[in-house]
């Protein structure tokens, strides 16, 4: 074998490793969640179990409201990242290709806005929406999120790589403004929006402290904040847990498979403009 | 369509004028060409016409109609962008039938009107194809098909050839001149190109500085420009502008003194230089400059020569000729494209006016 | 229209597109940002009655007198200069390699990024698991390498490590996916012509490659950093509720979350925040004053 083949099979060794050790916390998870009790906490650990118990999943399932959770999660994600995409479409829209009064000026505080840590605005959004009565309702879950400046901005820079020739081609050809939006820009800027939606999904859909901060109650609490209150029954029924962990990874694993040309291009995206 | 200029000015911002003050009227089925170099002003002025750039002052007329502050849409204009501004979501088909589709015409009547274009400019094979699958040749055909669709009152062309390479550049420049007798459609057509415009136009209106600097046919210009700037513009290579102070004396034969006072440089064509010998029709003057080099290219010959302390280019000096003599080089000049400009550039004198003498 | 100049008209079209998103930012950004320095200032402040006792520098005072405010500054530092440094070599040399080859580069891009995806919660919870002194995988494997049962979550000495290890584990997706960004902007002739120069492989990454990645490096430092000193999730989750054995990882937003959550200190918590605003605005001023002097782009 020469030099360069040695070389080469290192490579994939190191990567094959590395790998592996990113895969174990999954496979992990799942075989914990495939044992039984007594299994789960033997000592040395068992590696494949006896049985595969599926009803674990159907243990955790009811073992709290997890369905509640789950249709809480639902909700929340899809009114959160639909209307975000609306804002932002609308607003990326007018800093791309309008030209107004006090344009620069609008787009430079909302820039500011950026370097802002999310978690310094917990508690004054959370005294303003108590002062609404909103605490526990799905508006405090939904509301403060239906704009995302890094969105826009985002979504900004594909508007703007639309040659403007484009835009005056539709003119003359009788489409105005709104359809011009709605039927140009945006398909031409699918990949984008794509890629934002997804981010968004996965951002909403894991959100956690904001969820913990503003629900009090099982009726409107999100599957992240449910499954961290159920670490306190399970106590150490930890296939129980990894069971529901499952649950809960499993809807993201599926939006990554299905989107993930758009999330990863979109990820390096965000890089490269930064 | 007649197309109407009246005073027209366009500033940005009241800072600078971007255009100044322009009259002109661009004739009904013909094609005419704006024609300058880069900042020139005439992309403005065609998207003036277009509509979709309002002037700041001043009245724009489509044959007896007032269309100084209706847009684009009311215009009926059709438009090619340089960058061809395909729509690259849509198909062929679906981008020629926008335009008819957005003024709500019949989907069977769309359908009819674009085949019927799609065959004009030969691509009815390409229809179901996206115009990120077209070659540059092809989506350029395929934008001229869009802005004809709605049967426009006149055809904007923004350097429509510019993206295109050399050989396609001809091919395409003729076809859209076939295109424009074919549907006598009134064009206007945008180019930096003095080649291109030479070719293809009825009439060219060469703009420099936001300010129209001839209106007139492609030979006029060539043979009558109205200033230096003109004459350097059109014609490759450029013109030889001689300081005419030391020369004034040899010219006072032929040329009225009234004339010949104001004239501050000679201004000849490159092929307007001929050897003494010459049998052609030339100007009473002989004149004697210091070789410096001469080269052959393909057909033509290029001869540098040193003349009052500038470095002319003549190019119709036989290369036998050259052999023959020695440093030094004998010529004359033609009886075409021989100019005397005055101190403000304008053009004075031109050797083809009836008061030139022919005494060889 | 091709309007050069804005008029009236078209301004108000324009806020019209802008009037969603702006009413969210400004009640649920911009004021609360305002609202958070303001609050920092008031000392006795009940937000029911939104009456104000009395405005100074009180909150900051308590603050910077708190041993566990410093405690919980130093961990966060300890933090992120635990994660950082080690993160972005590994996701760097991982780039590298997954630069380099081609075949089943898409699925190992695909297995990298997944913790990324995954919720922190439940992925915490897994690595909780995992940490378990007596029956987790890390020590059944370190058993067999001879090194004794570590308490990984209760032992103060290694909470924060703990912390550290998945943090970086949890990350490195994300950072790999950057600098692969990075290195496809870079043209590969560089590096040929580097070979035809006589550089070895060594020293085309060392002279070529990573100055002309360094914009990316920084971005991705500078992005760690600022993530790495927001860290909750992973404390909340793998410490059930708790900073940590002695507080061994109190960070500076669950200190926030304390004071805010369980002890109803408006005041003390909004100043938390403003203090962790300005570790995260000296970062960025930072980074852009160096990216200025020193980053080489091309």
């Amino acid at each position: 074998m020469d030099k360069q083949k040695i070389s080469r099979l290192l490579e994939y060794l190191i990567l094959i490793f590395g790998g592996i050790l990113m895969l174990i916390p999954f496979l992990w998870m799942l075989d914990t969640a495939l044992k039984s009790g007594s299994e789960a906490m033997t000592i040395p650990p068992v590696i494949i179990p006896k049985k595969l118990q599926w009803m674990n999943f159907v243990l955790a399932w009811h073992a709290a409201p997890f369905l509640r959770y789950f249709i809480n999660s639902v909700i929340v994600t899809v009114i959160t990242t639909c209307g975000q995409l609306l804002t932002t479409i609308l607003a990326a829209y007018a800093f791309a290709k309008l030209e107004f009064y006090g344009k620069k000026i609008v787009f430079m505080i909302c820039l500011t806005t950026m370097m802002v840590p999310g978690e310094m605005l917990i508690i004054p959004n959370f005294i303003t929406l108590s002062k609404f009565h909103m605490i526990n309702t799905y508006y405090a879950l939904i509301i403060p999120w239906l704009a995302s400046f890094f969105a826009v901005f985002t979504l900004r820079q594909t508007f703007m790589s639309i040659p403007d020739e484009i835009y005056y081609s539709a003119k003359i050809d009788g489409a105005g403004d709104w359809y011009f939006l709605w039927h140009m820009l945006v398909p031409l800027a699918k990949p984008t929006i794509i890629a934002l939606a997804a981010l968004e999904i996965i951002n909403s859909w894991n959100s956690f402290m904001w969820p913990l901060i503003v629900t009090n109650s099982d009726k409107m609490r999100t599957l992240p904040v449910g499954l961290s209150n159920f670490t306190t029954d399970a106590g150490t029924q930890f296939q129980l847990l990894m069971a529901a962990s499952t649950i809960i990874i499993i809807p993201m694993l599926l939006v990554y498979i299905f989107l993930q040309k758009y999330i990863i291009a979109g990820v390096s995206r965000s890089g490269l403009k930064g | 369509m007649k197309v109407r200029f009246e005073n027209v000015s366009l500033n940005y911002d009241k800072q600078k004028e971007v255009l100044h003050n322009l009259n002109f009227e661009i004739p009904n089925g013909k094609l005419t060409c704006l024609l300058g170099p880069s900042g020139c002003g005439k992309s403005t002025t065609l998207n003036l016409i277009s509509g979709l750039l309002l002037p700041s002052a001043g009245k724009i007329y489509f044959d007896k109609q007032d269309v100084t502050k209706k847009d684009a849409l009311d215009r009926r204009v059709g438009m090619v962008f340089q960058n061809y501004a395909l729509y690259p979501h849509m198909t062929v088909l679906e981008n020629i039938c926008f335009p008819l589709k957005m003024a709500k015409v019949k989907k069977k009547d769309q359908l009819k009107r674009a085949q019927e274009l799609a065959k004009l400019v030969h691509i009815s094979n390409e229809l179901d194809k996206h115009p990120g699958e077209l070659s540059g040749g092809q989506q350029q055909r395929v934008a001229i098909a869009r802005s004809l669709a709605k049967s426009p009152s006149i055809l904007l062309l923004d350097e429509p050839l510019s993206n295109l390479d050399a050989r396609l550049r001809v091919e395409m420049r003729d076809e859209i001149r076939k295109i424009q007798v074919a549907t006598g459609v009134t064009t206007v057509f945008v180019t930096h190109d003095q080649d291109e415009a030479m070719h293809i136009a009825d009439k060219i209106m060469i703009l420099d500085t936001g300010e129209v600097q001839q209106y007139t046919t492609p030979n006029k210009i060539y043979d009558r420009p109205s200033n230096l700037f003109v004459a350097k513009f059109i014609g490759n290579p450029e013109v030889n502008v001689i300081p005419l102070a030391d020369l004034k004396s040899e010219f006072a034969s032929f040329i009225p003194n009234d004339i010949l006072k104001n004239a501050v440089s000679l201004i000849v064509r490159p092929e307007s230089i001929v050897s003494a010998d010459s049998t052609q029709k030339l100007l009473p003057v002989n004149f004697q400059g210091k070789l410096l080099s001469a080269s052959r290219f393909g057909k033509e010959t290029a001869v540098r020569m040193n003349f009052q302390g500038e470095t002319i280019l003549a190019t119709a000096i036989l290369q036998e000729k050259l052999e023959q003599k020695s440093e030094s080089i004998h010529f004359r000049l033609k009886t075409t494209g021989v100019f005397l400009s005055d101190q403000a550039g304008k053009i004075i004198w031109s050797a083809d006016g009836e008061r030139i003498v022919n005494d060889d | 229209m091709m309007i050069k100049k804005p008029t009236l008209k078209s301004t108000l079209i324009g806020f019209l597109y802008l009037a969603p998103m702006l009413l969210i930012l400004l009640v649920f950004n911009i004021f609360p940002i305002l609202d958070s320095f303001a609050m920092s200032f008031f000392t006795k402040y009940n937000f029911y009655t939104n009456q104000i006792g009395q405005i100074g520098l009180g909150n900051f005072k308590t603050l910077f007198s708190d041993p566990n405010f410093w405690l919980a500054l130093k961990n966060t530092l300890i933090f992120v200069i635990g994660v950082v440094p080690i993160s972005i070599c590994l996701s760097l040399g991982i780039a590298l390699l997954l630069n380099h080859i081609r075949f089943l580069a898409g699925f190992f891009k695909t297995v990298y990024f997944l913790p990324f995806v995954t919720s922190t919660v439940a992925i915490s919870l897994v690595w909780q698991w995992i940490y378990n002194d007596q029956y987790g995988l890390l020590n059944l494997f370190l058993r067999h390498l001879g090194i004794g049962p570590i308490n990984w979550l209760n032992d103060p000495k290694w909470a924060m490590p703990a912390l550290i290890i998945m943090t970086i584990w949890k990350g490195l997706g994300f950072n790999i996916i950057l600098f692969l960004a990075g290195l496809s902007n870079i043209d590969q002739r560089y590096e040929r012509v580097a070979q035809i120069d006589g550089a070895n492989k060594w020293q085309t990454f060392r002279y070529i490659i990573f100055p002309l990645l360094s914009p990316m490096t920084f971005l991705v430092t500078v992005m760690s950093i600022i993530s790495g000193f927001k860290v909750f999730d992973e404390v909340f989750v793998l410490f059930g509720g708790s900073p940590g054995p002695g507080q061994a990882t109190l960070t500076l937003v669950f200190y926030l979350y304390q004071k805010f959550y369980t002890e109803w200190q408006y005041g003390l918590a909004a100043a938390s925040g403003v203090v962790l605003f300005f570790l995260i605005l000296i970062v960025t001023v930072i980074n852009y004053l160096y990216s200025r002097k020193h980053i080489y782009y091309v």
